[in-house]
């Protein structure tokens, strides 16, 4: 059963790809759709992206080995996709409409009036895009050899096709559509085991007395001894809350929406279903006490913990529902970053960087998205086949990465004029510089700081932002000028 | 409440709840008056 939902869904997923095929003419509807998307489209997109195989996976397995402290990162990143819209969706959505602009590396490029920034933004955005797509394929790969029944390099290798043909061939379209798709999956498959779980264990109340019993901690918002005391809830508040707005997968789905009027139901129903969603991290505190009571086997590794206790306690059809909405998970995040990789190479580092902004024919532009995008995909794929440790560690790092050499220029920047140039080089540049070394000096036991170091890098990028630009001269920029946004400006 | 920590109960309960129906109540006040900008 689990097989045959399992193929059910990659053949709906192909068929959406040939679907949008037709419907590609330039790089702005490949990588952009054409902006005529709806709110629940838009919305969905959002929600899905923001929930990767990390959210569905890695978090249950989290939330199995420390209890409630690391289901914080689900309430901090509800509360990440609300700031988001509220501070960055209006102004991003106008501004790029008005100046014709594709990317985020675009957007900073108008805002800053300098090529540097768009250089360093764009090199962010791919080294991060880059090392986060090898966890997706890491994912993929062990969730379709669960479902399909066959080693991991056929079941990598199934994934990745598939993931090849409907990307390339539909692009954004096909990716938004898919993306529909998969948060409806999502959200049928987490209140299943929300609910299910909660009956199983004996409501919320009994849960939590067991769980206390285990450990006291389990039942804190932080550990008062264990790994996850009071500096990961501070950072975990940082990096999901704040850190939110630097995702370029996530928030350049908010200028693709058909009109701002319609952001307002994107931005309540992203919030939502994500939060919907997030109820399956529950399954690992279920897990967790059936484990203890020995009722289900202990499983061999944190990523197991969801699949197993799934597997053991649903029907197979509910089991085949979830295991394609974490395939789901997986896949939306996948083409988001394959997509946005592609983009910064074709639009930020070939077409304005090298071309100087010529215009290309729409037909070549197509095809060079197209096959740039291939390229990407079979990139990341033979890295992951064999990561190097510098690929690990940006994949591991990505979420800072992002946080630190975006938010600054780009949240604070959009909405406050006085932010200069200068300060937005250096910024971006030290937050991506202090993101990775950071987490190499801790990864390598040399230093570790008390705070996550993405938490440490986007702070470090922040303050040096605002310090420059008030001792920097002042400067006047096209986007702030009249008829742009009125909240802005 | 239901035997958790105070901060986690409200974590729980209130800051995530809270944190969608900002989103609701932002979402129907802002943006009321579009105009001209929101042609395509």
């Amino acid at each position: 059963m689990t097989l045959t939902i399992g193929i059910i869904y990659l053949l709906v997923i192909l068929v959406i790809g040939l679907w949008s095929m037709k419907r590609q003419k330039d790089m702005n509807t490949f990588y952009l759709g054409g902006r005529r998307f709806g709110p629940w489209l838009i919305a969905f997109a959002v929600s899905s992206t923001t929930m990767s195989g990390f959210g569905f996976i890695g978090i249950p397995g989290l939330v199995y080995e420390n209890g409630y402290p690391s289901m914080m990162i689900i309430i901090f990143a509800t509360a990440g996709i609300f700031v988001s819209f509220l501070i960055l969706a209006k102004p991003m959505r106008k501004i790029t409409q008005k100046f014709g602009a594709l990317t985020i590396p675009d957007l900073l490029e108008l805002r800053y009036n300098s090529k540097a920034v768009r250089g360093i933004a764009a090199i962010a955005i791919l080294g991060g895009a880059i090392g986060y797509q090898m966890a997706q394929y890491k994912a993929l790969g062990n969730m379709l050899q669960t479902v399909l029944g066959v080693d991991y390099q056929l079941a990598l290798i199934i994934g990745v096709v598939i993931l090849t043909f409907y990307v390339v061939a539909g692009g954004m379209i096909s990716a938004i559509w898919t993306d529909f798709l998969q948060m409806l999956v999502m959200i049928i498959g987490s209140l299943i085991v929300f609910i299910g779980g909660m009956n199983l264990v004996g409501g919320m109340s009994q849960l939590n007395s067991d769980l206390s019993a285990i450990n006291p901690d389990f039942v804190q918002a932080y550990h008062t001894t264990g790994p996850i005391g009071i500096f990961a809830f501070i950072s975990y508040f940082f990096i999901y809350v704040i850190g939110h707005q630097g995702q370029p997968h996530v928030v350049s789905k908010f200028y693709m929406i058909r009109k701002v009027s319609l952001l307002k139901w994107a931005c309540i129903i992203a919030a939502s279903t994500y939060a919907i969603t997030g109820l399956l991290s529950f399954s690992g505190l279920y897990a967790r006490v059936l484990v203890e009571q020995g009722e289900m086997a202990v499983p061999q590794s944190a990523d197991m913990v969801a699949p197993m206790f799934i597997e053991a306690y649903f029907p197979s059809v509910v089991a085949g529902l979830i295991f394609a909405a974490v395939m789901a998970a997986i896949m939306s995040t996948s083409e988001a970053f394959l997509l946005i990789a592609s983009q910064s190479v074709v639009r930020d580092i070939y077409q304005q960087i090298i071309k100087k902004g010529e215009e290309l024919p729409q037909k070549k532009e197509l095809r060079l998205s197209r096959w740039v995008t291939f390229g990407v995909i079979v990139l990341t794929f033979l890295i992951s086949l064999n990561p190097p440790d510098l690929v690990g560690w940006l994949g591991n790092a990505s979420w800072g990465i992002f946080a630190a050499s975006l938010v600054p220029v780009l949240s604070i920047g959009i909405i406050w004029k006085r932010a200069t140039r200068i300060a937005a080089i250096c910024s971006s540049f030290l937050g991506f510089i202090c993101s990775v070394g950071l987490y190499i000096l801790s990864v390598k036991d040399i230093y570790t700081p008390a705070l996550d170091t993405g938490a440490v890098a986007f702070m470090i990028s922040a303050v040096s932002f605002v310090i420059i630009s008030l001792v920097t001269k002042p400067e006047n920029s096209l986007v702030f000028e009249e008829g742009t946004d009125k909240r802005t400006a | 409440m239901f035997g958790l920590s105070s901060l986690m109960t409200f974590m729980l309960f209130v800051f995530w709840p809270m944190a969608i129906l900002a989103a609701a109540l932002w979402g129907i006040f802002a943006f009321q008056d579009v105009g001209e900008d929101d042609k395509q």
